[in-house]
């Protein structure tokens, strides 16, 4: 049998004819149970149907809808906002603070904590920065703001002129890198600044000033020296004295720190003195070795700082 | 090679041209376009089924299909490479995969195409041996090959309505036809 494919496929479709068979009724009834139970007429039972016009306002009320949801969020829990949340939030109308009156109640915060530090360098940076955001915040919200921060700027003009009056009468603690500025390094470490012109006034413009017995000034305290003795150069430490013979030994004496036999030129260590370390004990005893008339020089003394957050030294 | 009428001889009372009517009118779930559609499907789905399932399965298998056309004719949209016929083949085809996979969980044995029945007795005898002749040789074709032949030829899918419910590509159907008819003919001379 040869056949062309028109006719292979001719004889095909006679040889695979399906016959001629009919849904039962039983079928049709079926068929007709699942048109009841599955279909639904569009025209007359439409299911309700984004169009196309709406698609915008949809995206948009979705947009918002996350915002206000995400905000809510964030207030609930207190978290911070993010800022392109906050900005959003306040550009729709929420009752939300502007990013921009965000970093100036931010600065204002700063201000407060470095005019209680009372370091007169930061305060006018802060103050400069508290400025500049002031003038970043729109027009609707500045009153409120200026209103809060009028007393602190004015807080920190009189501490700034109050620094600037004492500035002359204390010498080499001026606020150009030493003294107390120079004591506050940016990580807090207060020992870093050990034997430079700012260590002796860091510790006494810090709070552990019952060590000197100096005055609490910021700028630039005598230091450690005690008195009688000759205070060198700040930070300097002064060659020992020659020795001289020991006089007898005071019976007050601690035989720890001052030997009865001789007693050699005391120096007392350097002390890093921290706010909870007990350092009175050290200098204690170094005025106890005084009583013996044993030349004593007093060692560089550094104060940790107060913490001072990185954001206020930047 | 132009799709034979062949696949379209029996119970067929509407024409193509008058199936779009009918879809849209059992969109809007109108029972007599339902009636009609399956009707006219009816010999063309069963004998699909009844060559891959047996007689009871096969006739769920056409009822499972009417049914998922009814619940989904929603989805259907009348356009692309298949048609109506084209869409529900691709369901048929998918119920009887399942019934595979369920007879293959009941530890049945594979699947196997079952003969062709005759579909009724011819005008003349010569006729009839040929179309013997034909069957015997059909049955001896590869099961890829029997498929695609029988949606253009008993489904009377066009190549890309058969692609649409194969997953393939027009052209690939096109030359899987004419690989299957080629040995379809050389499989008629070696009986010969």
């Amino acid at each position: 049998m040869t056949l062309t494919p028109d006719e292979l496929f001719d004889a095909l479709g006679v040889a695979l004819r399906p016959p001629p068979v009919e849904p039962t009724p039983a079928e049709l009834a079926a068929l007709h149970r699942m048109i009841d139970e599955r279909c639904v007429d569009r025209t007359t039972a439409r299911v309700p149907a984004t169009r196309s016009w709406m698609r915008p306002f949809v995206v948009v009320a979705a947009a918002a809808g996350i915002v206000v949801g995400s905000g809510a969020a964030a207030f609930a829990v207190g978290a911070p906002v993010p800022r392109p949340i906050r900005a959003v939030a306040h550009d729709v109308g929420l009752p939300v603070d502007s990013p921009e009156l965000t970093d100036a109640k931010g600065a204002a915060s700063d201000l407060r904590i470095v005019l209680a530090i009372n370091d007169p360098a930061t305060i006018k940076r802060v103050r400069a920065r508290l400025n500049h955001k002031l003038a970043e915040v729109p027009g609707d919200e500045r009153g409120q703001i200026e209103r809060d921060t009028k007393a602190l700027l004015a807080q920190a003009d009189q501490q700034l002129r109050t620094a600037e009056a004492t500035q002359p009468a204390t010498g080499d603690g001026s606020p150009k890198g030493g003294g107390a500025a120079a004591g506050r390094s940016k990580s807090g470490d207060a020992t870093s600044g050990s034997g430079g012109a700012g260590s002796s006034g860091a510790l006494a413009g810090g709070s552990a000033t019952g060590v000197s017995g100096s005055g609490p000034g910021a700028a630039s305290p005598p230091g450690l020296t005690l008195p009688g003795q000759p205070s060198g150069p700040a930070g300097s430490v002064v060659p020992p004295a020659p020795p001289r013979p020991a006089p007898a030994p005071a019976p007050s004496v601690p035989p720890v720190v001052a030997p009865p036999v001789v007693a050699p030129p005391v120096v007392a260590t350097p002390v890093v003195a921290t706010p909870a370390a007990p350092a009175p004990v050290t200098i204690a005893t170094v005025a106890t070795a005084a009583d013996v008339s044993a030349p004593v020089v007093s060692a560089p003394v550094v104060a940790a700082s107060p913490p001072v957050t990185s954001d206020l030294a930047a | 090679m132009t799709p034979p009428a062949a696949g379209r001889q029996t119970g067929h009372a509407i024409d193509q041209a008058g199936v779009p009517a009918l879809v849209e009118r059992a969109k809007a779930c109108d029972h007599d376009a339902w009636e009609a559609l399956y009707q006219r499907g009816y010999p063309q789905l069963s004998a699909y089924a009844a060559r891959r399932l047996d007689p009871d399965r096969a006739r769920d298998a056409v009822a499972e299909t009417m049914a998922r056309a009814v619940a989904k004719i929603k989805m259907y949209e009348g356009h692309g490479a298949g048609g109506f016929d084209g869409w529900l083949f691709g369901i048929l085809r998918h119920v009887v995969i399942d019934a595979h996979r369920a007879a293959r969980r009941d530890r049945e044995g594979p699947p196997v195409l079952r003969p062709i029945a005759p579909a009724g007795p011819l005008d003349n005898v010569l006729e009839q041996e040929e179309a013997d002749e034909v069957r015997a040789a059909f049955a001896t074709l590869a099961p890829d090959d029997q498929e695609v032949l029988e949606l253009r030829v008993v489904a009377g899918l066009s190549s890309e309505e058969v692609a649409a419910v194969l997953g393939k590509r027009p052209g690939a159907i096109r030359m899987a036809q004419s690989r299957a008819l080629e040995r379809l003919q050389r499989r008629l001379k070696e009986r010969v």
